[in-house]
């Protein structure tokens, strides 16, 4: 300190460097900070990884799990010509049931998600889904030791009589039992139709012909996506607001904590001070919101699960546009709760109210889960607006209309609420009570922090 | 010039401040005194804009102060703070652009302060790795770091060892200098007497005395002198308009009932031998506290 001796450098050049700074600039600084002190805090981008690790595995791994046990592989010894002749087929048979499956399936995902899907479809191949590899082998005893050594899934093996039969060691999968037997039966009548004179491709063609199948009433396509979607939408949407909302709240009881709040309040107007967190926090939510939906994206392609992109592309954008409006909607009141304590230990009492602003919607929305009058009025009362109106729109049971509508109630409450928690966190900011009530800090607003002469623009 | 014209201020229906004028003039260092609960941070903290005044004015350069004014102030508060995980120089330029310098010269600033207060090495630590004395240091920083045209500082030497103390005082000696109005607050009178040239002191949320510390000094001083002698001052009590207050051998601390008759007692002191001091006694800034903040 001793080096400060030395006169200050020339006040005037100072003075012609510095200006007054804009309301949008002080909240940009102010939201800047927070964004920056919080992307340097070990915590939270630890917390940010594993979400995105959750996010990414719940994604993919059931997928993937679900995608290989819908089509099993086996291996069959076979012994003798007729056996691998008709084990043969039952391999082509399965194969093609793989097919034809994955092109149902495309054709599903590629219908608009929204809309009810085709009314008359053909059945399900006979044969079931499965990869089939053939194993010759000289004999019956060399059948059983490997079904005993596990290295194939059955036999098929010419009986007494000629007719063949199938061995399994302990069981027999069902899928790949009726997937013999047909080919054997297949093999069969085709001989017996073969002998009475019957041409074999026409004989083949009756055989596989499938059934035409028709619903009166067909449930949307992809339920189960959508379902699963939107339970992970308010998942996302309670988990997000709620600790963005605490942080909120946190970094205004450090500064009060930390005493530098008195630096800024008599540096910028407190409005500007509030509105700069709650933009930088909005912000900082939103991107990590993005983020897990792009890796829930990214994830969802990977595993070949388009009917989810597809879902998600639709309705991801209003979900993030109510994601904003619902967590800016909050914001203030987080700040104006973490205002009204000195003390990170009586956050949790002054949050409480919050606390339940976030949670009992997100109960209600997810129980609340068929279109009906409650879900309407559920998608349009602002506090379950974001949760519910995107999940009515991934059913398809909203107008055009209806999301802007809702979107601008939700704003609407926002700015009620805004203006009441502004006027409560200039009452509380700088009182150094432990909890400071409601009341007081109404009332403090008036005289406080609020200096004559005060021209800034907000 | 920083003036403020009857500033009052009221919590809870409690006055605080009843009506409080005094001047800060450009060039000195104004001290400002007054027990705990006299109203001093209040006073600060509406010069600052942090608090609004119930009445009153606070005036600067000529005008009402608004904020663009204040945006120039420099400020320390008494509770000290700044963002705990926030790296030193990140914090300084932080505050230089919510004060309104551009990014370039807010770094430039920050820059300068922390090699004068010899901390340019701790720039990119975080600041609660730095000991208390050094927090006190960039705290100082954060205050100048726009190099502001008025500095008000509350208790600015509370926590400071002697050292710092020295370099604290010739700091604001040094803006002083620069022609900056530079108010503070202390409980340290003796610290107050050596380094201010004008005091005001409040007490109950009333300015009792405001002006040179000097002109206050004498102002209050009575009739009181001290007289060295070569010979024993015993004979001093039978001296009629005086009142001998103690005497110790050629020493003696008296009270004249008229201090227009000082030279008449002066000559006769030499009268009766040499005189090797003979002086009013001014009061220490400790005993016009006493008695004005009683």
């Amino acid at each position: 300190m001793t080096q400060l001796i030395d006169a200050p450098e020339n006040i005037r050049d100072a003075e012609d460097t510095s200006r007054q700074p804009s309301s949008a600039e002080v909240i940009r600084l102010v939201a800047g900070r927070d964004i920056s002190a919080k992307l340097r805090d070990k915590t939270f981008i630890i917390s940010t990884v594993v979400l995105l690790l959750i996010v990414s595995l719940s994604v993919i791994v059931p997928l993937v799990l679900e995608r290989n046990d819908s089509r099993p592989t086996f291996t069959v010894a076979v012994v003798g010509t007729q056996a691998q002749a008709a084990a043969e087929a039952a391999r082509e048979a399965g194969a093609e049931a793989i097919r034809k499956a994955d092109a149902w399936a495309e054709e599903e995902d590629a219908a608009d998600p929204t809309q009810a899907g085709p009314a008359v479809r053909d059945s399900e191949a006979v044969a079931p889904p499965a990869r089939l590899s053939v194993r010759p082998v000289t004999d019956l005893a060399e059948a059983e030791r490997l079904l005993r050594t596990k290295d194939v899934d059955a036999a098929l093996v010419p009986g007494s009589g000629g007719a063949l039969s199938v061995i399994g060691f302990t069981e027999l999968d069902d899928d790949l039992s009726r997937l013999i037997a047909l080919s054997v039966q297949s093999q069969n009548l085709t001989t017996a139709l073969a002998a009475s004179g019957t041409d074999e491709a026409e004989a083949q063609r009756l055989f596989n012909a499938p059934l035409p199948q028709r619903l009166l009433d067909p449930p949307p396509p992809n339920e189960e996506v959508t379902m699963l979607l939107g339970i992970a939408f308010a998942g996302l949407f309670l988990l997000t607001s709620f600790s963005f909302g605490l942080m909120i709240a946190q970094s205004v009881v450090e500064e009060k904590q930390s005493r530098v709040v008195e630096l800024l309040v008599a540096a910028v107007p407190v409005r500007l001070l509030l509105f700069g967190k709650v933009a930088g926090s909005t912000l900082l939510a939103l991107g990590q919101v993005a983020l897990l939906l792009a890796v829930g994206l990214a994830g969802a392609s990977v595993a070949g699960q388009s009917a989810a992109v597809t879902l998600l592309l639709h309705s991801g954008g209003w979900f993030l546009a109510f994601f904003a409006l619902g967590f800016g909607m909050l914001a203030c009141a987080w700040a104006a709760a973490g205002a009204l304590t000195s003390r990170q230990e009586d956050l949790q009492a002054t949050t409480l109210p919050m606390q339940m602003l976030v949670m009992i919607p997100f109960f209600v929305s997810v129980y609340v889960t068929d279109p009906g009058r409650w879900m309407t009025f559920l998608s349009y009362f602002p506090l379950s607006a974001p949760l519910s109106m995107p999940r009515r729109l991934m059913l398809g049971d909203a107008a055009w209309w209806e999301p802007i509508l809702s979107a601008l109630g939700v704003a609407a409450t926002g700015v009620v609420l805004v203006l009441l928690a502004t006027r409560l966190y200039e009452g509380a900011l700088l009182r150094t009570a432990n909890r400071i009530s409601l009341r007081t800090a109404w009332q403090g607003s008036r005289s406080a922090a609020r200096p004559e002469g005060d021209t800034s623009p907000v | 010039m920083l003036e403020l014209d009857h500033v009052t201020r009221s919590f809870d229906r409690r006055t605080v401040l009843n009506g409080i004028s005094f001047t800060v003039a450009a060039g000195r260092l104004t001290g400002f005194v007054g027990s705990n609960g006299a109203g001093k941070t209040t006073t600060m903290r509406i010069v600052l804009g942090v608090l609004a005044a119930d009445s009153g004015r606070v005036i600067w350069r000529g005008a009402p102060v608004d904020r663009a004014a204040r945006r120039r102030f420099g400020y320390m508060p008494e509770e000290r703070g700044l963002y705990p995980k926030m790296r030193v120089k990140d914090q300084l330029v932080y505050f230089g652009r919510l004060y309104g310098l551009s990014q370039a010269r807010a770094a430039q600033q920050a820059e300068t302060l922390l090699s004068r207060l010899q901390l340019a090495d701790r720039a990119g630590e975080r600041l609660d790795a730095l000991s208390l004395g050094n927090q006190q240091r960039v705290q100082v920083a954060a205050a100048l770091v726009h190099d502001p045209t008025l500095l008000v500082l509350d208790e600015p030497f509370s926590g400071l060892d002697p050292m710092a103390v020295d370099a604290m005082t010739a700091l604001l000696r040094a803006r002083a200098s620069a022609g900056v109005p530079v108010l503070f607050s202390s409980h340290q009178l003796d610290l107050v007497e050596r380094i201010c040239d004008d005091l005001v002191i409040i007490a109950d949320g009333e300015v009792v005395a405001a002006g040179p510390v000097d002109q206050l000094r004498s102002e209050r001083a009575g009739a009181r002198y001290r007289l060295v002698l070569d010979d024993d001052a015993g004979w001093l009590r039978d001296v009629p308009n005086l009142t001998v207050l103690d005497v110790d051998g050629p020493r003696a601390l008296l009270e004249l009932s008229d201090p227009a008759t000082d030279q008449q007692l002066l000559s006769r002191a030499l009268d009766r031998g040499p005189v090797r001091e003979f002086s009013r006694v001014i009061p220490a800034l400790a005993d016009i506290y006493r008695e004005v903040a009683r």
